[in-house]
């Protein structure tokens, strides 16, 4: 009795634990879509450096970031500055240069707190309904072109005559995303952008607010910092549409359409300058940005995105590992619950995982072939009596070659799904297929083929949970669902019920 | 329709049933090897003085294979067994021709095929990769009264004991699909037996009952076993000095000896319940019930 309350409170722990952590981080909202969904927090500082040469009054101006729906902005500390309006979205530090003395340095730091923000845009938005050629963002700028001829005969082609907004910004998009990244530092007009055929962040995002323009679609650029650690000199730029009376998020470069990941840092709206400064100084400067988790919670960090993010390893590595004992547990179901058999516990587990990558018609292609090309070898090798290990070892290596040759007979051949194969685990396939082959010698085809058919089921179903994108979602975010899994695994391994098959192996008797 | 499953539920022991009530609690892990392993079984067995098959060989190495096999030239017939094979898989029976070779029935083996077969025993075939050992022991000859059921392969008498009872018993004889083998899954025909009497009952083949032998059209039901009370009085003995609460002895008649213990089981398969068309459960429960009133 004493065994059995052991076990039952460890099933009850492993439920409430899992459970409650779930529900309050639910409760909390601490749950991502995907890494670029995850709420980051920085500390960001601007380091000024400059040196006056001459005694006339001298400013150095910055813009600053402010709150909005999805960053929060906390001033840390700063040197002396005079914060002004600058227009009516940005604000702006202004520091006046002491000329006494000679080497000066002006810091602004602050914390920041990021959330992604997804926008949908309602397809059935007509164009006529957004156009606004009298807005100051329908208008042409020194740097966005938007009355050029080349930038309006390209835009018209883009444009198609589609009535609708969402195809035309598509169009749009699509087409400057199009366009190869290169760095280049230097300012890049909407029309360098697009003779060029080249641009980066600012030329891509001038040439995309151009187009929209050119249409009379309210348009406009934003400047910010894209957070990572680090000490760096470069800002970015993307683009924002107003559609409804909503600014929604574009970068090209980056390919987020509609969408803003939490770790950009919005800082002044509009085709503005970060920093000016006064002609007659030397001037350096640096963003250092670090991450803040100290005031991140354990609930909100404990997730495999902070995991990969903070070990390097990739997620879905850190995704696969979560999987594993999943589809162990779906295959021991079938086996303890449903009666079925299968060759192993793992090897349906390692085959559906492997489909992930192979997708399930090559997948299901090769593992017959491999099944096949086993059991084809194991006759002859049985018959001239070697010995049990180096058979196996022949297998493997005949495995091996057949995949090569497949490999050089699909680059050969233009197959691109070829390169897929290596995902396959051949190490299980073979002692499997070795399984398969000795099943069929001591219990004949049938018996075989049966147990084959059943793994290959098992294999299929577990392929289309694990495979499952909202799984995926879900074990990132919460990863003790595993202890839950646990929980479901004892309550399992003491179950004494009949197996399903079983039914029907005794019930015949009865009646 | 429920209250079919219910009943079924009731009198039939499945495998998760027997695992987690029976052999688990029963069966102590470490004492599992005991009875797997046949040779340390028959060390066991022969401690006791229980009857079983002389043991000729135990080769442990593949180097001492030509040396142990060049001294098995002196015994006219011999079986050889992995000591954790499972399921009867891996079991050779060899006699000598009039010539001096080898034979398996009518097949003959050349010593080097023979080296070979031991070497893939030891190498683990038959138990999944891991390396094994070789134990050769004296051949049964069954008792002529199996003859006169059917003529070929080694028929066997398996009970269950639970708690030092028998709980369930049933006699496996080889048929013609199963090449000499007496094992249920591998197509031998089994016999329910009348653990009061002694007298057989049903021969189950896997699909239907039959009150003779499908092949040779022999009387079965009704008929007596010989030797009973020393098969019960053996195996009751065999449970006994096995550190097992939950097993199954597998017994032989031999033509000169009597029963023999041929090897005991930790995980007897459940097919036993469809050749006697009676469900372990309420036997088993029963039995506790007796131990449970009696302390």
């Amino acid at each position: 009795m004493k065994i059995q309350f052991g076990v039952h409170s460890l099933i009850a722990t492993l439920i409430i634990g899992s459970i409650t952590a779930i529900a309050l981080k639910m409760k909390f909202g601490f749950f991502n879509q995907d890494q670029s969904e995850r709420e980051v927090h920085y500390s960001v500082q601007y380091d000024f450096e400059l040196l006056a040469n001459s005694d006339k009054e001298q400013t150095v101006k910055a813009f600053i970031p402010v709150s909005d729906s999805r960053q929060t902005i906390k001033p840390i500390q700063f040197s002396k500055a005079k914060i002004s309006q600058h227009n009516q979205t940005n604000q702006r530090a202004t520091w006046d240069v002491d000329t006494a003395t000679g080497k000066q340095n002006i810091n602004y730091e602050f914390d920041v707190t990021g959330r992604s923000q997804r926008y949908t845009i309602d397809p059935e938005i007509k164009l006529s309904a957004v156009e606004n050629s009298y807005s100051e963002f329908t208008q042409e700028t020194e740097f966005i072109e938007s009355n050029d001829s080349e930038i309006l005969e390209l835009m018209t082609k883009l444009k198609n005559e589609q009535a609708q907004v969402l195809p035309i910004i598509t169009s749009f998009f699509e087409y400057v995303q199009g366009i190869p990244a290169e760095e280049i530092k230097e300012l890049m007009t909407a029309k360098e952008a697009l003779v060029r055929n080249a641009a980066s962040c600012n030329g891509k995002s001038r040439l995309f607010v151009a187009l929209c323009r050119s249409s009379n679609i309210p348009a406009r650029v934003v400047g910010g910092l894209i957070l990572n650690p680090d000490r760096k000199k470069t800002s970015h730029l993307w683009a924002e549409v107003q559609i409804n009376n909503v600014w929604i998020p574009f970068d090209a470069l980056n390919n987020y359409f509609a969408f803003i990941p939490s770790n950009y840092l919005t800082i002044y709206k509009g085709d503005e300058y970060l920093v000016t400064h006064s002609s007659d100084m030397a001037f350096d400067y640096f963003y250092t940005i670090a991450e803040n988790g100290t005031n991140q919670s354990f609930l909100e960090s404990f997730n495999m995105w902070h995991i990969s993010k903070q070990t390097g390893l990739s997620e879905r590595l850190l995704l696969i590992m979560l999987l594993l004992p999943i589809g162990a547990l779906i295959v021991a179901i079938f086996r303890n619950v449903i009666g079925l058999k299968t060759f192993g516990v793992f090897l349906p587990v390692l085959i559906a995982i492997s489909f992930m990558t192979t997708g399930v018609t090559l997948g299901i292609i090769s593992f017959l072939l491999m099944v096949g090309l086993i059991s084809l070898l194991h006759i002859p090798l049985a018959k001239w009596g070697i010995l049990h290990v180096p058979k196996l070892v022949v297998m493997l290596i005949a495995m091996i070659f057949a995949m090569i040759v497949i490999l050089y007979l699909g680059v050969e051949l233009n197959v691109e799904t070829v390169g897929t194969l290596t995902f396959f685990p051949v190490v299980i396939m073979t002692i499997t297929a070795e399984k398969y082959a000795r099943y069929v010698v001591e219990e004949g085809f049938k018996t075989a083929s049966r147990v084959m058919t059943q793994t290959l089921f098992v294999t299929l179903f577990s392929y289309f949970i694990l495979a499952s994108p909202s799984v995926h979602i879900y074990l990132m975010n919460y990863p003790e669902l595993l202890l839950l899994f646990a929980a479901i695994s004892i309550l399992l391994g003491k179950w004494i019920g009949l197996r399903i098959s079983e039914y029907r192996r005794f019930g015949w008797m009865i009646s | 329709m429920f209250k079919k499953l219910k009943s079924i539920q009731k009198e039939f022991l499945g495998l998760n049933e027997r695992n987690v009530k029976y052999i688990y609690p029963s069966n102590k892990r470490k004492d599992y090897k005991l009875a797997d392993d046949k040779v340390l079984a028959k060390q066991i067995m022969e401690e006791h003085n229980i009857a079983c098959a002389k043991t000729y060989a135990v080769i442990e190495n593949i180097g001492e294979i030509p040396a142990v096999w060049n001294d098995m030239n002196q015994y006219r017939s011999l079986a050889v067994k992995p000591a954790n094979g499972s399921g009867g898989g891996g079991i050779l029976i060899l006699s000598k021709s009039e010539d001096g070779t080898w034979m398996k029935g009518k097949e003959s083996f050349t010593n080097e095929q023979i080296h070979l077969y031991l070497a893939n025993i030891i190498m683990g075939v038959y138990s999944l990769g891991s390396n094994d050992r070789v134990l050769i022991e004296e051949c049964i000859i069954p008792h002529s009264f199996f003859q006169s059921i059917y003529d070929d392969g080694v028929p066997d008498f398996r009970v269950i004991v639970y708690k030092h009872q028998i709980a369930l018993g049933m006699l496996r004889v080889p048929t013609d699909a199963s090449d000499g083998k007496a094992n249920l899954h591998q197509g031998g025909l089994g016999i329910g037996v009348d653990l009061s009497t002694g007298q057989m009952t049903d021969a189950f083949d896997g699909n239907s009952y039959y009150d003779v032998h499908p092949d040779t059209l022999k009387q079965i039901k009704g008929i007596q076993l010989p030797y009973w009370d020393e098969i019960i009085e053996l195996s009751l003995k065999t449970a006994e000095v096995f550190p097992l609460k939950y097993l199954g002895v597998d017994i032989v008649i031999d033509q000169n000896k009597g029963p023999l213990i041929m090897e005991v089981n930790v995980r007897p398969g459940l097919g036993i319940q469809m050749v006697n068309r009676k469900g372990l459960s309420p036997i088993l429960k029963a039995i506790d019930n007796t131990i449970k009133q009696a302390s």
